[in-house]
């Protein structure tokens, strides 16, 4: 189930969308769960009581009152992760539409086939990030089951592994990186020093001598390690790009 | 004190490889498992410590070894090509073997001794040699390839006709001393020890100072290019200066005859001629959509956007369909000269790329945007003539200086701003594409 929120001030384009959508839906055999709103501000009304309610919105950009831009704006203080695709009749906002993060920008009825391959693409993305994969830890207490997501990076001090959470808690159990380091080669996680295995989502920056991660922490990286952690995080990137 | 000379030649034939493999990787890229490669090197060293051969073997024979496993050990160590390789081989070989002589002639002085590789290699002075040989080169190393030329090699490797200098002056040095110090004639003692002494030294005085030459012509024919480069820039700037100047005159043309439109109006309103006031109308509306469309928004900045708009019209020129949406919001804000220079080169290395495709139905650039979590992922992509891109050699052009240079002068500033880049070339219904993409980090929100 896909919950969407299709936002435009013209019944018209409400229509239309609604039954692209769902017949996309039947040909895929998904079920939707969509609302529509007329307007920016109720649809930010909406959401400030139900900030996570929606995956994916469709918005359009002139609008009477609150225009697209000013309600993405609004949108991302309130979720960062939702999926925003503008639907409208100019091209004018393009910039605008990069600065509230949109997963996509289309121009009502020139679109094509494009509004098709961005459903596909935010419906794989959602699908890969549904089911969060999780790491169990052998601890002196029992096992632990942290969600990858959740964790930043671990560090390795002799053989105690200290997983740094992103929630600054930290787990401490004994385990060899190398180990770890081949268990999560394909869950993103990258070496960048001997001693600290980095999951690339959390990297905000990489320079050549250190990594700056989006919880405020920065990590050494090692001259041998900056070239294999360029390429996973490009890898992660062009994963990433919808 | 054998034992003490031993250690130091160990002691400081560690600390010269150590540094050389080290200030040289910031020219190249280091192999995954580079250490074996300085295994190697320290191996080939250490091997000529030993002062008890098996077979009879002559001193010299072991230290010809080095020809070959220096380069062997320096290619597993750097990802690069076999000039830089023999380069590298030769400069480390002749820096050390003219040192060695220079302090094993002194010594042969000193004991008034003929100098032969057999008498070094029994007296009591070999390591000794050896050890200050290797303290030497590490001197000249750090003040010479670390600070006084630092800056300068990176361009020297790029130009291969001053490469290919330095190395046949290597070789014609390398070979005269190995010439002079291995005869074995009976000649003058104080003669020979002196020349010797003199000819290490002079080697050494005019290999530093010829690359110390070949490092600053290099520099210089760069810089050249670059104010080539930057002239050319400059051309384009003002170019488009002026076609900005003549959309203005338009402009202040329309506002000034758009006071007079309105009083027309306003008087024909009065007398309700509708079909004339809808006349002034259209031929108002068709004046003003011919001075927008001049003028394309390509990007959200405005120095990228001019330089787009100029290029689109020389990529028309050529028949190329020109498409661009550059969206740029980084964290570290790049200058305005490192931004037209970014785009420049790219711009410039697609025309001539796109020069090259003989249909020119099939010429197309395109630039994306696109925000990738905490990174701005922009994308530039156009079709090729595959005969003519080679992704490898870095370069289309007859002139691989300038090109090379251009694709340098890109990841430079892209790495400048902590950003990365990535180049791949693919085939869609038999049709080549070159893509570059860029990523630099994103201004955090």
């Amino acid at each position: 189930m896909i919950s969407i929120a299709l936002c435009d001030n013209e019944d018209i384009y409400l229509d239309r969308y609604q039954s692209k959508l769902e017949s996309l839906a039947k040909k895929m055999n998904i079920n939707l769960d969509i609302t529509r709103f007329s307007s920016g501000e109720s649809l930010l009304f909406y959401l400030e009581d139900h900030p996570n309610k929606f995956q994916l919105i469709y918005l359009d950009i002139v609008m009477g009152g609150l225009n697209g831009i000013e309600t993405a704006l609004q949108i991302r203080k309130l979720n960062t992760f939702v999926k925003i695709v503008f639907l409208t009749t100019s091209k004018d906002f393009v910039y605008s539409a990069f600065d509230a993060n949109a997963t996509n920008y289309l121009i009502k009825d020139l679109h094509g086939d494009k509004f098709d391959e961005v459903f596909h693409s935010v419906f794989k993305y959602l699908k890969q990030n549904q089911n969060q994969p999780v790491l169990t830890i052998s601890t002196k207490q029992g096992s632990v089951f942290v969600p990858y997501q959740d964790i930043a990076y671990f560090e390795s001090i002799k053989r105690l592994i200290i997983c740094h959470k992103s929630n600054k808690q930290n787990l401490e159990y004994y385990y060899k990186i190398s180990a770890l380091q081949e268990e999560l080669k394909t869950k993103g996680f990258v070496l960048v020093h001997r001693s600290y295995l980095v999951n690339t989502q959390y990297i905000l920056k990489l320079t050549k001598t250190d990594v700056y991660l989006k919880n405020g922490v920065v990590l050494p990286v090692s001259r041998n390690n900056y070239e294999s952690t360029k390429m996973h995080l490009m890898q992660y990137l062009n994963k990433t790009n919808l | 004190m054998n034992i003490l000379y031993v250690t130091i030649a160990i002691l400081t034939s560690t600390i010269f490889s150590y540094f050389y493999i080290r200030i040289y990787s910031k020219f190249f890229n280091l192999r995954k498992h580079y250490y074996l490669g300085f295994i190697l090197f320290l191996v080939t060293i250490y091997i000529q410590f030993i002062t008890a051969l098996p077979f009879n073997m002559e001193v010299g024979y072991l230290g010809l070894l080095s020809f070959l496993t220096y380069p062997l050990a320096l290619s597993l160590v750097y990802k690069t090509n076999i000039f830089n390789i023999a380069f590298l081989s030769l400069n480390a070989i002749l820096k050390i073997y003219v040192n060695f002589i220079f302090f094993a002639a002194s010594f042969a002085f000193i004991e008034q001794q003929q100098f032969t590789l057999v008498w070094i290699f029994n007296s009591e002075y070999y390591h000794l040699s050896q050890g200050l040989s290797y303290l030497v080169s590490f001197i000249i190393l750090i003040f010479f390839d670390n600070l006084l030329l630092s800056d300068k090699l990176r361009d020297f490797f790029l130009q291969r006709s001053n490469l290919l200098l330095i190395i046949s002056i290597q070789g014609i040095l390398t070979i005269n001393m190995i010439w002079m110090s291995a005869t074995i004639e009976i000649l003058p003692y104080i003669w020979y020890n002196a020349i010797l002494i003199l000819l290490a030294f002079s080697v050494d005085g005019i290999y530093l100072m010829l690359r110390l030459f070949t490092a600053n012509s290099t520099y210089f024919s760069v810089y050249k290019t670059h104010t080539d480069t930057l002239r050319k820039q400059l051309t384009f700037q003002l170019d488009h200066y002026k076609s900005y100047e003549a959309q203005t005159q338009e402009m202040l043309r329309f506002k000034h005859d758009y006071d007079k439109v309105l009083k027309s109006i306003s008087s024909l309103i009065d007398k309700r001629d509708y079909d004339a006031i809808k006349g002034i109308v259209k031929d108002s509306n068709s004046e003003l959509d011919n001075i927008q469309v001049r003028y394309k928004k390509y990007s959200n900045n405005l120095i990228v956007d001019a330089l787009l708009n100029d290029y689109q019209k020389r990529f028309s020129s050529i028949g190329v369909t020109f498409d661009s949406l550059v969206y740029l919001n980084m964290n570290d804000a790049m200058t305005d000269i490192n931004l037209i220079k970014l785009f420049y080169n790219i711009l410039e290395n697609a025309y001539e790329s796109l020069k090259y495709v003989d249909n020119a139905d099939l010429r197309l650039f395109k630039i994306e945007s696109a925000r990738v979590d905490a990174y701005m992922k922009i994308s530039f992509m156009n079709t090729m003539n595959p005969v003519y891109s080679s992704l490898d050699v870095k370069t289309t052009k007859k002139d691989k200086l300038q090109h090379g240079f251009g694709t340098s002068i890109i990841d430079n500033i892209v790495d400048q701003y902590y950003g990365f880049s990535n180049r791949y070339t693919t085939i869609q219904h038999g049709v080549s594409y070159y893509h570059l993409e860029i990523f630099l980090p994103n201004k955090v929100d």
